[in-house]
This record gives C-alpha cells, structure tokens and sequence, in this order.
C-alpha cells in the first residue's frame, strides 16, 4: 500500500498532464454520436455540464462500447464462416459478405453483461422448416 | 420548442420506415445512424434490421446508463454539476460491469481514461452522415395586442381558434364568456 501510494504522488503530475492532453485532443477529435444526440440524452438523464469535453467523453465511451460489441460480433460472423467453409459444402461463395446478425450480436452483447434474446420464427406447422433441411443433406 | 421532423433518414442501408413522430423516435432515428456509421468500418456490408435496432437501443440505453450514474454521483456530493470525476467513476462502475475479468481494471482508476485515449488516438473520428436540423421554433402569439388587462402580455394566445368554432350559439344570441372576453384565438369580438 505504502509502495502504491508513493508511485502515485509521483506519478500524479504525469497522469494529470496526459489527462489535460487527453481532453484537449478530444476537442480535435469528432466522435461519431454528434454533439446534439448526446446533449438530448444527458438532458434527459438530468446530468448537467456546461463543459463541451464531458459530453465528448461520454460520446467516445459509448463509441467505444459500441465498437467492441460490433467487433466481437464480426469474429463471431468470421468463426461460424470458417467452419461453414470447412463442411465442403457446394454452395455459392455467400460467405465474403459479412452481416450483422441477431445470433452474433446476442453472443457479444451477452459477453458484456447484456441479455439480448430475438424471438424465433413461427411458423404454422412443425415440419415447414424440416423438410428443406433434409433437402439440404 | 417544436422540433422539425426531417424526411426518412437515408443511410447506406436503404430503411423504408415512417417518419419520426415524436422526438423520442427522431433521436432514435439519429442513434441509428450513428451507430451503423460505427460498425461500417469493421468491414460489416449488411445488417439486419432488427440487429442494429437492438444495437441502437443497447447504445442510448449505455448512454444515459453513465449520465444517470455521474448525475447521481455528482447529487450525493452535494452539486447539480457533474464534472470529471463524477463520471470517470460512473464509467469506472459500468466498465466493471459488462466485463467479467476484475483485474483487467488497473488499481489507480484511471486506467478507464488510458483505454479511452488509447482508442481516441488510434482511431480516426468519424463525423456524423447528415446536419442535424435545429429545433424550429415558430413566433409564438403573445397576449401583448390584446385588449384584456387581466391577462400578463408575456402568456401566450390560445391555440388556434378551437373555442370559437365548435360552439353552437345558443338562442337570444348568447355565446360563451370565454369567446367574449379573450377574443377567441384571433377574431375580436367587439
């Protein structure tokens, strides 16, 4: 504890000048979630601040949230490619176009605390769906 | 303020949906676009829509998630403003939470704004697709020309004529005291 507390007092003035650095670059930095959008929800949620650089901080936050989940979603898409590619099956090369599914974002978002569930399909009668899978095979 | 409603959004994804009507579905509109805007550059061609809808509520919903913490942090300190610190450990508490390794989060609790100005400084911003239109806000009709004393100038008029034309004059001319005295939303009964 002692050694945790010397580093910090020594390194305080370091972390606060790349702090300072920080939210100056942030003001050079344009985050995807315009300003306004932000402002509307902070608003919304009663956070008041009259400092451009806190709204700014919040939108790259939530930028960031949003680009890891859509990352992880993306090596879920790649994965399922790659052992689909694997079972030799002798269709058409679909699988370079990379989409945005319900299934893998379930999976990301689950991975970062969130529970997503998209409902099934219905459909009128249990053997609809069966028998182009036998088809298939 | 009334805000203007804009024609549907168009992004890349050609949505066929309705116009806002309301300004909670007109900041949805704009979130989606945001956040598609984000996942195109991971090499993503198409999405489902319902997938980027569930995206788009999960982002606003972590959006206000750290407003309402810093806000709340910022309350039990006493102050309505929430400054640095207030959501640095709001964002401290989220982060803890959507991951599930606790030793990825460094001791001094700043570790938090490093990951963020790592990411600011190895990405490149991406502006917004479209201007946002500012909110329309038409000349309000004052009381300043009427000839009621009662009635503060700084109130508006009220709206339109609805008192006037729905009522039905009643026998020996008599009408309603609120369409004599307040002059019915433009036409001066003298």
């Amino acid at each position: 504890m002692n050694h945790n507390k010397q580093q910090s007092s020594d390194g305080g003035h370091d972390d606060d000048a790349a702090l300072s650095d920080f939210l100056a670059s942030l003001m050079d930095y344009t985050p995807t979630i315009p300003d306004e959008l932000v402002e509307h929800f902070l608003a919304k949620t009663g956070f008041q601040s009259p400092d451009l650089r806190l709204t700014r901080l919040v939108a790259v936050a939530t930028q960031k949230f949003i680009a890891e989940v859509a990352s992880d979603a993306l090596q879920q898409c790649k994965a399922r490619q790659a052992t689909v590619v694997r079972d030799k099956r002798d269709k058409q090369q679909k699988d370079k176009r990379l989409v945005l599914t319900m299934e893998d974002l379930s999976r990301a978002l689950h991975e970062h605390g969130v529970n997503v569930k998209h409902q099934e399909y219905f459909a009128d009668s249990p053997s609809i769906g069966m028998d182009s899978a036998s088809r298939d095979e | 303020m009334k805000a203007k409603f804009p024609s549907k959004p168009k992004t890349h994804l050609h949505l066929h949906q309705e116009e806002p009507q309301n300004p909670s579905e007109f900041s949805f509109a704009i979130a989606r676009i945001a956040v598609s805007q984000i996942c195109q550059p991971m090499g993503y061609k198409a999405t489902q829509l319902s997938a980027l809808n569930a995206l788009t509520v999960v982002a606003t919903k972590y959006l206000e998630a750290i407003a309402k913490s810093a806000s709340s942090l910022a309350n039990t300190s006493n102050r309505t403003q929430s400054n640095l610190l207030d959501l640095t450990l709001a964002l401290h508490h989220l982060v803890t939470l959507h991951t599930s390794s606790l030793f990825s989060i460094s001791s001094s609790g700043g570790g938090i704004i490093r990951d963020l100005a790592d990411f600011v400084s190895f990405n490149d911003g991406i502006p917004f697709a479209k201007p946002i239109p500012g909110p329309q806000i038409t000349s309000i009709p004052s009381w300043a020309s009427s000839s009621s004393s009662h009635v503060p100038k700084w109130l508006p008029r009220f709206p339109g004529s609805v008192i006037s034309c729905s009522v039905n004059e009643r026998k020996c001319g008599e009408r309603l005291w609120e369409d004599l005295v307040l002059g019915g939303g433009g036409t001066v009964w003298s």
